[in-house]
C-alpha cells in the first residue's frame, strides 16, 4: 500500500467519525421521528394505495410522517415474517395487517408463517372489501341457487376462480362449499385481477372476486351475491349468501389495518390506538377512499382484538386437514 | 376508431400549459435516468412517483407517471450498452450487441441507434393502442391458461440459440436452470414450498436480484481481471456527424424495425408475459430472418435497433387490457392502475365516456413524451464516451454500489442483496465453464410463467375437460404450437448450417459435467412435496440438467479420444489474488451497510475498491483530494436523487 492510499483510508475513517458524531439526537416524546409502516404487498396494489390514504394526514394528527414501505413476497409471509421477527418495538415500526390472510396462513403454515394473531398487537381496523360471487355475463347460472343445484348433479366440475390460496376468495368458496355440500375446483390465480380476468373470458365458470372490482366490470359479469353480514351500499340489489340460506359470514371478508409487534410499550399502544381511530376517520381520509372505491370500516383496538380471535376460530373449523407440507 | 385519435388531439392543449409541459419533461428525463440505473425498472420508477402524484391534478399525476413509463423503458438500454448490465429485464436483448459496440468505441452511435428504434417503436406501438383499442381488448381476453402457456413456450424455444456459437448444449442447461430457479418458494398454484435451503429463500427468488446478479456481478469481476490492461482510450472529442449517419443507419432497417414494432406489440398485448421477453424474442427473430445471422453479436446496430424497438413499441399495447377492461397487462400497467385509482378514476369500458379529457390527455403524454425521449436521449448520448472512459476500477465499484442500491429497494430487503451476490457469484463461476446468462434470465422469467399457467391449465383440464384437447385445441393454441415446432426446427437447422466452426472439446467439460450432474443430483434428492403437480417442472428442469451434462461428458470423453482437445487460447494467469481482495471487499461493504448506512457505507467503500490498485496514487496530494471528489460527487448524486427528492428507503444504520 502506497503512502497515498494509507492516506485515503484515513481520510475515509475521518469521515465516519465525523458523520456517525452528527448522527440523531437522542428521544424525545414518542414520536419523535417519522414512522415507518410496512406494506407485505407491492406498490400499487389496493393495500398500499389504502395504506397511504389512511396515513396521509399522519403529520396532523401524529406530528410525524408515515413512511410506507413495501416488503411484498410470498402472499405478505415475506412481509409479515420480516416484522415479527426484525421489527423494532418501540412504536416507530408498523405494520399492515390483512385480515385473513395473515391468519390462514399462520394456520395453514405453522412452521413457515412465524406471525400468528398472539405475537401481533392489532392497533386499529381501517377496511373491509367483501367478497363477490361472480359468473359471466353469459353464464346459464342466473342464481346461487342454479350453480348449486348444476354442482351437485356435476360434483368436482364447477370450476373456481381466486386471488390466491387461503386468501379471502379462497375462504370464501371453501364457507361456501361446506354450507351448499356442493364439490368444486378451486383455481388459484395470481392476484384478484387475472382472477377476475378468468371469470370474464370464461376459463372458469364462477369465481369469488372483490366487491370493487368485480363492480367495476359489472357489465361483463354476473354478481350472483356478497359473502357479508349485510348488503354493500356498491351493489344494493345484490343479496347476502346469508339471506339465501347460506351459513357464509364474514370471515372471508378482506379486512385491513394497523398493528405493531407483541412487546411495544402499552403507554405507546394505548397512544397509537386512540390516534389512529381518529385519524381513520378524518373527512379527508374518508373522502378520499370514498372516490377510490374502498370500503371503509374503523374498528377499536379492543374491536379488533375480538374480530381477530373470532375470524382465527371460523378458520380453524374451515381449514381444518390443510396442514404445513 | 379514428375518434381516438381525434380526442388525443382535441386534448394536446392540456399538455401544452407551463405547469403539464414542465412535468412532461422533468418526467422524460427523470425516466431517462432513472431507467438506466441497474435494478431501477419501468415498474418501480413509476411506483416511487406515484405517491408524488398523490396531491396534484390526476391529468397532472397521469402526464408525470406517462412520461417516466415512456422514457425509462428506453432509459434502461443506456446501461445495457455502456456498462453491459440491463436497466430492467426488458433491456437484456440490448446488450448482446450493445456492449460490444461501445467497447469498440462506437458507444455513441449505439445509443443513438438505440432512441431512435425506441421512438419508432414506441410511436408505432401508441399508434397501434389509440387506433385500435376497443378490438384489441377483445384479443386480450382470448389469452387463457393455455394460450399463455404456449406463448411462455414459444419463448423458451428460443433459449439454445442465445449463448456463444458452438454452445447450444450449455445454453440448454443454462435454460433449464434458470426455470429451476424460477421453482424455488412457494408455487401460487399448489401452495407448495420447494427449495428452500435457508430461510431468506421462503418468498423465492425475486427477478431483479437475479437479472443483476447475472449480468452486474460478473461484469464486476470482469473489470477486476482486466484493469491495469491495455485499453482503448475513447476521445471525448467527438466526431462530427455521427448522429445524421446513424438516423438515416437506422431509418433504413426497415425491415428490422417492422419486426421489432409488430412482435413488441402483439407482445405486449398479451396479458401476463409483458414486455420482459418482447426484445429478446425480437431479437431472435430478427436473427433468424437475416442474411448473416453470425454477425449478431459481434455489436451491430441492427440487434440494438430490433431490441428496442420491440421492448418500446410494448408500452402501448400493454396499457389497452388496462384502460379497457381494468386488466394490467404488465407489473408496470399495475402500478399504474394504482396511480389512477387514487385519483379516483377507474378503468373499465366507461373510462373513455366519463374521463375522456383525462384518459386522452394520458395518451397524448405517452406520444409527446416519445419525442421527448428522442431529443433528450440525444442530447444525454452525446455524453457516452465520457461513461466509456471511467477507469475499471471505479466503474467496477460504482456498479457494485448501484447494484446493491438498485437490488436492496425493489422490495426493502437485505436478503435479496445477498441473493443478488451469490447468484451473480456462482454465474461468474459458470462463465469460466462456458455458460451464458442470457439463456438463465429467459428461462427464469419465462419458467414462472409456464409452470404456473401449466399447472392452472391442469386443474381446469381436470373438472372435466381431457387434458389433450384442452392444451391442444383452440386457434391461438394450435398457431403457438406451431410456430414453437417452426422456431425448433429452425433452429437445429441453422446450428447446423453454421458447423463449420466447429470447436473442439475442451478438457475442463470432464469436470463441470459431472460437477452439474451431481448436484442435479443432490438438489432433486432435497425437492420434498406432497402434491405431485409441484414436483413436474423442477423434475423436468433438473432431469434435462443431469442429462444433459451427461451427454457433455461422453462428448467430450469421444472427443478426446478422437480430434484431440483445444488448448485454452489465452495464457493468461488468472489474477486471483485480486478477485479475492475485491470480494472481501464487497463482504465488509455488505456486512457495514447495516450498521453504519447505506450513503456513508457506499462513500468509503467506493473510495477503497477505485483505488485498490494505488497506481496512479503516487502523483501528490491533489490527486487524492480528487478522488475523494468523486467518490463524493457519485454517492452525493445518489444521496439527493434518492433520498432527498424520491425519499426511498436505503438500508440504514448509525449514520446516513
Amino acid at each position: 500500500m502506497g503512502k497515498a492510499s494509507k492516506l485515503l483510508v484515513l481520510l475515509a475513517v475521518f469521515a465516519i467519525g465525523l458523520l456517525t458524531v452528527s448522527g440523531p439526537a437522542m428521544a424525545g416524546e414518542y414520536p419523535d421521528r417519522p414512522i415507518k409502516l410496512t406494506v407485505s404487498y407491492s406498490p400499487g396494489g389496493a393495500t398500499d394505495f389504502q395504506a397511504r390514504i389512511v396515513t396521509m394526514r399522519a403529520q396532523t394528527y401524529l406530528g410525524q410522517p408515515i413512511v410506507i414501505i413495501n416488503k411484498p413476497g410470498a402472499g405478505g409471509m415475506v412481509g409479515w415474517n420480516w416484522f415479527v421477527t426484525s421489527a423494532s418495538k418501540d412504536g416507530y415500526d408498523l405494520v399492515a395487517y390483512n385480515v385473513p390472510h395473515f391468519i390462514a396462513q399462520s394456520i395453514v403454515f405453522p412452521k413457515k408463517a412465524k406471525y400468528n394473531i398472539n405475537n401481533m398487537e392489532p392497533i386499529a381496523n381501517w377496511g373491509t372489501d367483501p367478497a363477490v360471487l361472480v359468473v359471466p355475463k353469459d353464464s346459464p347460472f342466473n342464481s346461487v341457487q342454479d350453480l348449486v343445484d348444476y354442482a351437485k348433479k356435476n360434483p368436482g366440475k364447477v370450476t373456481f376462480s381466486g386471488a390466491g390460496l387461503y386468501v379471502g376468495h379462497h375462504i370464501a368458496l371453501l364457507q361456501f362449499q361446506k354450507s351448499a355440500n356442493i364439490k368444486t375446483r378451486y383455481i388459484p390465480y395470481k392476484g384478484g385481477v387475472p382472477a377476475l380476468l378468468a371469470v370474464m373470458s370464461g376459463e372458469v365458470m364462477a369465481g369469488f372476486n372483490n366487491t370493487s372490482d368485480a363492480f367495476r366490470s359489472k357489465d361483463r359479469l354476473k354478481i350472483l351475491a356478497v359473502a357479508d353480514l349485510e348488503r354493500n351500499s356498491f351493489i344494493p340489489d345484490v343479496p347476502t349468501f346469508k339471506e339465501l340460506g347460506f351459513a357464509v359470514d364474514d370471515a372471508s371478508n378482506n379486512r385491513r389495518g394497523i398493528a405493531v409487534p407483541k412487546g411495544t410499550p402499552p403507554e405507546i399502544i394505548k397512544k397509537l390506538a386512540d390516534t389512529f381511530v381518529k385519524m381513520f376517520n378524518d373527512k379527508k381520509v374518508k373522502g378520499k377512499m370514498k372516490l377510490t372505491g374502498s370500503g371503509m370500516k374503523v374498528l377499536s383496538r379492543e374491536e379488533t382484538q375480538e374480530m381477530w380471535k373470532q375470524t382465527e376460530a371460523t378458520l380453524q373449523d374451515v381449514l381444518k386437514g390443510l396442514g404445513d407440507r | 376508431m379514428l375518434e381516438g385519435l381525434t380526442g388525443v388531439v382535441d386534448n394536446l392543449g392540456n399538455l401544452f400549459t407551463f405547469y403539464n409541459f414542465m412535468l412532461l419533461v422533468l418526467g422524460v428525463c427523470g425516466g431517462i435516468i432513472l431507467g438506466a440505473l441497474p435494478g431501477v425498472s419501468p415498474t418501480l420508477s413509476v411506483a416511487l412517483l406515484v405517491p408524488l402524484t398523490f396531491y396534484m391534478e390526476p391529468s397532472s399525476g397521469l402526464i408525470l407517471l406517462g412520461a417516466v413509463y415512456t422514457a425509462s423503458v428506453a432509459g434502461g438500454a443506456i446501461s445495457a450498452i455502456l456498462i453491459n448490465v440491463p436497466g430492467a429485464p426488458a433491456n437484456i436483448a440490448t446488450l448482446i450487441d450493445g456492449y460490444p459496440m461501445a467497447k469498440a468505441g462506437k458507444a455513441e452511435t449505439a445509443l443513438y441507434t438505440c432512441f431512435i428504434s425506441s421512438f419508432i417503436g414506441g410511436v408505432f406501438g401508441m399508434f397501434v393502442m389509440i387506433l385500435l383499442t376497443v378490438p384489441l381488448a377483445e384479443v386480450a381476453l382470448k389469452f387463457k391458461s393455455t394460450e399463455i402457456f404456449w406463448v411462455a413456450v414459444l419463448g423458451l424455444t428460443v433459449v439454445a440459440g442465445l449463448g456463444k456459437p458452438g454452445t447450444m448444449i450449455k445454453s440448454l442447461m443454462a435454460g433449464a436452470f434458470g426455470v429451476w430457479l424460477s421453482t424455488i418458494g412457494p408455487n401460487p398454484v399448489t401452495g407448495e414450498f420447494r427449495f428452500i435451503f435457508h430461510d431468506i429463500l421462503t418468498g423465492g427468488v425475486h427477478i431483479i436480484p437475479v437479472l443483476i446478479g447475472l449480468f452486474a456481478v460478473p461484469q464486476i469481476l470482469t473489470l477486476v481481471e482486466s484493469y491495469g490492461k491495455e485499453r482503448t482510450v475513447f476521445q471525448l472529442k467527438r466526431e462530427k456527424g455521427i448522429l445524421k449517419k446513424t438516423f438515416l443507419g437506422t431509418l433504413r432497417m426497415t425491415r428490422v424495425l417492422g419486426i421489432g414494432s409488430v412482435i413488441g406489440s402483439v407482445i405486449g398485448l398479451i396479458p401476463g408475459v409483458g414486455g420482459q421477453v418482447a426484445g429478446i424474442v425480437s431479437y431472435d427473430q430478427v436473427r433468424k430472418f437475416s442474411k448473416n445471422p453470425s454477425r449478431f453479436g459481434t455489436g451491430i446496430p441492427d440487434g440494438i435497433a430490433a431490441a428496442e424497438s420491440a421492448n418500446n413499441a410494448m408500452v402501448g399495447p400493454s396499457l389497452v387490457p388496462l384502460l379497457t377492461l381494468s386488466i394490467p397487462g404488465s407489473p408496470t400497467a399495475a402500478v399504474l392502475l394504482g396511480g389512477l385509482l387514487i385519483h379516483g378514476i377507474f378503468p373499465g369500458p366507461d373510462l373513455f365516456r366519463l374521463y375522456p379529457d383525462v384518459v386522452h390527455t394520458f395518451i397524448g403524454s405517452l406520444l409527446l413524451a416519445q419525442f421527448l425521449m428522442l431529443v433528450f436521449g440525444i442530447l444525454l448520448s452525446r455524453y457516452s464516451n465520457w461513461v466509456m472512459r471511467v477507469p475499471d476500477l471505479y466503474m467496477a465499484a460504482s456498479i457494485v454500489v448501484l447494484a446493491t442500491f438498485g437490488t436492496y429497494c425493489v422490495n426493502n430487503n437485505f436478503n435479496d442483496v445477498i441473493v443478488m451476490f451469490a447468484i451473480g457469484t456462482l454465474m461468474y463461476v459458470g462463465s469460466k465453464a462456458g455458460f451464458s446468462a442470457l439463456p438463465v434470465v429467459m428461462g427464469y422469467i419465462l419458467g414462472s410463467i409456464a409452470e404456473n399457467n401449466f399447472l392452472k391449465g391442469m386443474l381446469l383440464a381436470s373438472a372435466g375437460k381431457n387434458m389433450f384437447s384442452y392444451f391442444f385445441t383452440g386457434w391461438i393454441n394450435v398457431t403457438v404450437i406451431l410456430l414453437c415446432i417452426a422456431s425448433l426446427v429452425y433452429g437445429i437447422y441453422s446450428s447446423r448450417k453454421g458447423k463449420e466452426d466447429k470447436k473442439g472439446v475442451e478438457r475442463r467439460d470432464l469436470i463441470v459435467a459431472p460437477l452439474v450432474f451431481f448436484l442435479s443430483l443432490w438438489i432433486y434428492k432435497t425437492l420434498d412435496v406432497s402434491d405431485p403437480m409441484s414436483a413436474i417442472f423442477p423434475t423436468a428442469m433438473l432431469v434435462i440438467l443431469g442429462g444433459l451434462a451427461l451427454l457433455i461428458f461422453i462428448l467430450t470423453v469421444i472427443g478426446l479420444r478422437t480430434e484431440g482437445m483445444v488448448k485454452r487460447m489465452e495464457g493468461v494467469k488468472f489474477p486471483f489474488s485480486r478477485i479475492s481482495v475485491s470480494a472481501l471487499l464487497t463482504i465488509a461493504y455488505l456486512y457495514f451497510l447495516n450498521i453504519i448506512g447505506f450513503y456513508a457505507t457506499s462513500f468509503v467503500f467506493h473510495i477503497v475498491f477505485s483505488n485498490l490498485s494505488g497506481a496512479d496514487l503516487r502523483n501528490g496530494k491533489s490527486r487524492v483530494f480528487v478522488k475523494v471528489l468523486i467518490s463524493a460527487v457519485f454517492v452525493g448524486v445518489l444521496y439527493v436523487l434518492f433520498k432527498v427528492i424520491l425519499k426511498v428507503q436505503a438500508p440504514t444504520g448509525l449514520v446516513l
